[in-house]
């Protein structure tokens, strides 16, 4: 049987990056993806039109049932999470080659020297800081293609990026409602992982609007586009869909030897054999498969500490937005956003930080109606003018991190990380600083698992950095032949 | 009907609280479909547009005498 150089669990951004990394360096790869190839023309990007869904898309998730009914989506019905008594665990599990990232909110800040190194005493902290890991948020984002956020804010960071999404008119009304209460806020553009300018072969983004349903162009990141399919063309990564892991096998000398898997097409058992192995299933499969493989668990964490942000929302209406000339406003989502919410607008009870995206626009929804008095011709111009006057704040907040992990009332909140937390200690910690296993040196944990905090911001730039820095490091072991530096 | 809508925002009889329920089932009924999001409201969305104008800076015109109307039911 053949012995690949790494065995990558996953396809979603840190598995992208994962192989983009070793193939560039010639390691002989493969990548095993739970879910199928979907064909980008079957990205519901322009597809789906609220009004032409089942009750129009106001009852439930729509996104997420639409999703689920496709095939991109695990059916939680049919494949349920098993939990203990209350607990109601309902996260995202994306299956399709690309993953979560076919579908996120391409948001991309960095996280600042606060979420490395929390000024609080609550819990531990990541092994690392913002200066190690600033080189490589410099690449990452060269890589993908991220929008500018212009300047820095207190100690957000500024990013490497390409120019700035122009705001929206509500947008600047809501810039200059906030800076006027004069309490530290400051609104500044968006970093998202979408092209305003044409960007390594892939072209600029044609705002269509609903980025979060999966971008046919290109010009949103995603896993699928920037790094499987172009380091598939390489010949140095074999694509093993429909690929659903058991577990790992440990060899004699205390290191996996070997991945096993069902195929859902063959309806198969099947074995790869390698040298390493990245995991990169998403924080929580990836800690499900170490659980079922029963390795790596020395401390007893995995499974443990799992955190994820708390999200709140307003709408409402500005009166100095009404009866504007109506315009294709939709963009891309928010355009702008108020970062690092530490310091200024905090409380006591209230240790971490939090974000806010103010937004709004010609939405397609209104129901306002309800609100404004009478009926008739007056009522529906008054309708008419409101329609182009709504605004929307939607705040970020992160949630520390728990022993015994209790989700959210939803059950899930779309970004979720830890369970196999990094540290220096052994005891209390499941990877070194590196995303190294402590107890299986050939065991590299790549996507979020390893994170200690999850910060208040939107996760995946810091995924797709650290990734790459546990990447880099896997190949200059691999070429000297050791496991350890 | 000018009498029903004269308490929608403090129903006291039968008749006014069918005039919210009626109210409130037309306002979904239409303001949800594409008569209503784009025929109606003129809704431009789902687009392709070569670049994203933003907003040119310039003051908004906002409607002749208006009166805040938004009302909320107790």
């Amino acid at each position: 049987m053949k012995v690949h150089d790494v065995c990558i669990l996953g396809s979603e951004a840190s598995g992208g990056m994962t192989a983009n990394v070793l193939t560039k360096a010639g390691l002989d790869s493969v990548m095993l993806e739970a879910g199928p190839m979907k064909p980008i023309s079957q990205f519901p990007t322009h597809r789906i039109r609220r009004w032409d869904l089942p009750g129009r898309g106001l009852k439930g998730d729509y996104f997420q049932e639409w999703l689920t009914q496709t095939g991109f989506l695990a059916d939680r019905a049919k494949e349920p999470y098993s939990v203990a008594g209350t607990d109601h665990f309902a996260f995202w599990r994306v299956r399709a080659v690309g993953g979560k990232s076919l579908f996120w909110a391409e948001v991309t800040p960095r996280f600042g020297p606060e979420e490395f190194q929390p000024l609080d005493d609550y819990d531990a902290k990541l092994t690392l800081t913002n200066e190690k890991v600033a080189p490589f948020y410099d690449r990452v984002e060269e890589l993908i293609g991220v929008s500018s956020t212009v300047q820095p804010v207190g100690a957000f960071p500024l990013n490497k990026g390409l120019t700035p999404f122009a705001p929206k008119a509500a947008e600047v009304e809501m810039t200059k409602a906030c800076e006027s209460l004069n309490r530290g806020l400051k609104v500044i553009p968006i970093p998202k992982g979408i092209l305003t300018a044409d960007h390594r072969g892939r072209p600029a983004c044609h705002y269509c609007g609903p980025c979060w349903q999966g971008c046919d162009s290109g010009s949103k990141f995603d896993s699928l586009r920037v790094f499987v399919l172009a380091v598939r063309n390489t010949g140095r990564l074999d694509l093993v869909p429909n690929a659903r892991v058991r577990n790992l096998e440990l060899g004699a000398d205390g290191k996996i030897k070997a991945v096993y898997y069902f195929d859902t097409e063959k309806r198969q058992w099947q074995e790869l054999q390698g040298k390493s192995f990245g995991l990169c299933a998403g924080a929580i499969e990836s800690s499900h498969i170490l659980l079922n493989s029963k390795i790596a668990n020395s401390s007893g964490l995995i499974g443990r500490y799992l955190s994820e942000h708390l999200y709140a929302s307003v709408g409402g209406k500005l009166p100095q937005l009404m009866g504007r000339k109506i315009a294709n406003e939709d963009g891309s989502v928010a355009h702008v956003f108020i970062p690092d919410l530490k310091k200024h607008w905090r409380g006591k009870k209230f240790i971490r930080g939090y974000q806010i995206f103010p937004t709004g626009g010609t939405g397609q929804f209104t129901l306002v109606g309800n609100q404004i008095p009478g009926y008739g011709k007056e009522w529906m111009e008054a309708v008419r003018a409101y329609s182009t006057a709504g605004v929307s704040i939607l705040f970020q907040g992160e949630v520390l991190p728990n022993r015994n992990p209790k989700p959210n009332e939803n059950g899930h909140s779309i970004h979720y990380l830890g369970s196999a937390r990094m540290g220096n200690d052994p005891r209390t910690s499941v990877t070194n600083k590196w995303n190294q296993s402590h107890d299986v040196p050939n065991l590299f944990l790549n996507d979020a698992a390893p994170f200690v905090t999850a910060g208040n911001q939107n996760p995946t730039l810091t995924i797709l950095a650290l990734a790459m820095r546990s990447s880099e490091r896997m190949v200059n072991l691999m070429k000297n032949n050791t496991w350890k530096d | 009907m000018k009498s029903d809508s004269a308490n929608e925002f403090q129903p006291k009889t039968a008749a006014d609280q069918f005039f919210i329920l009626f109210k409130n089932a037309l306002t979904s009924a239409f303001y949800t479909p594409q008569e209503g999001i784009v025929k109606e409201l003129g809704y431009q969305g789902l687009a392709h547009l070569h670049s994203f104008p933003g907003h040119d800076g310039s003051p908004f015109i906002t409607i002749a005498n208006y009166k805040p109307l938004l009302r909320s039911r107790s």
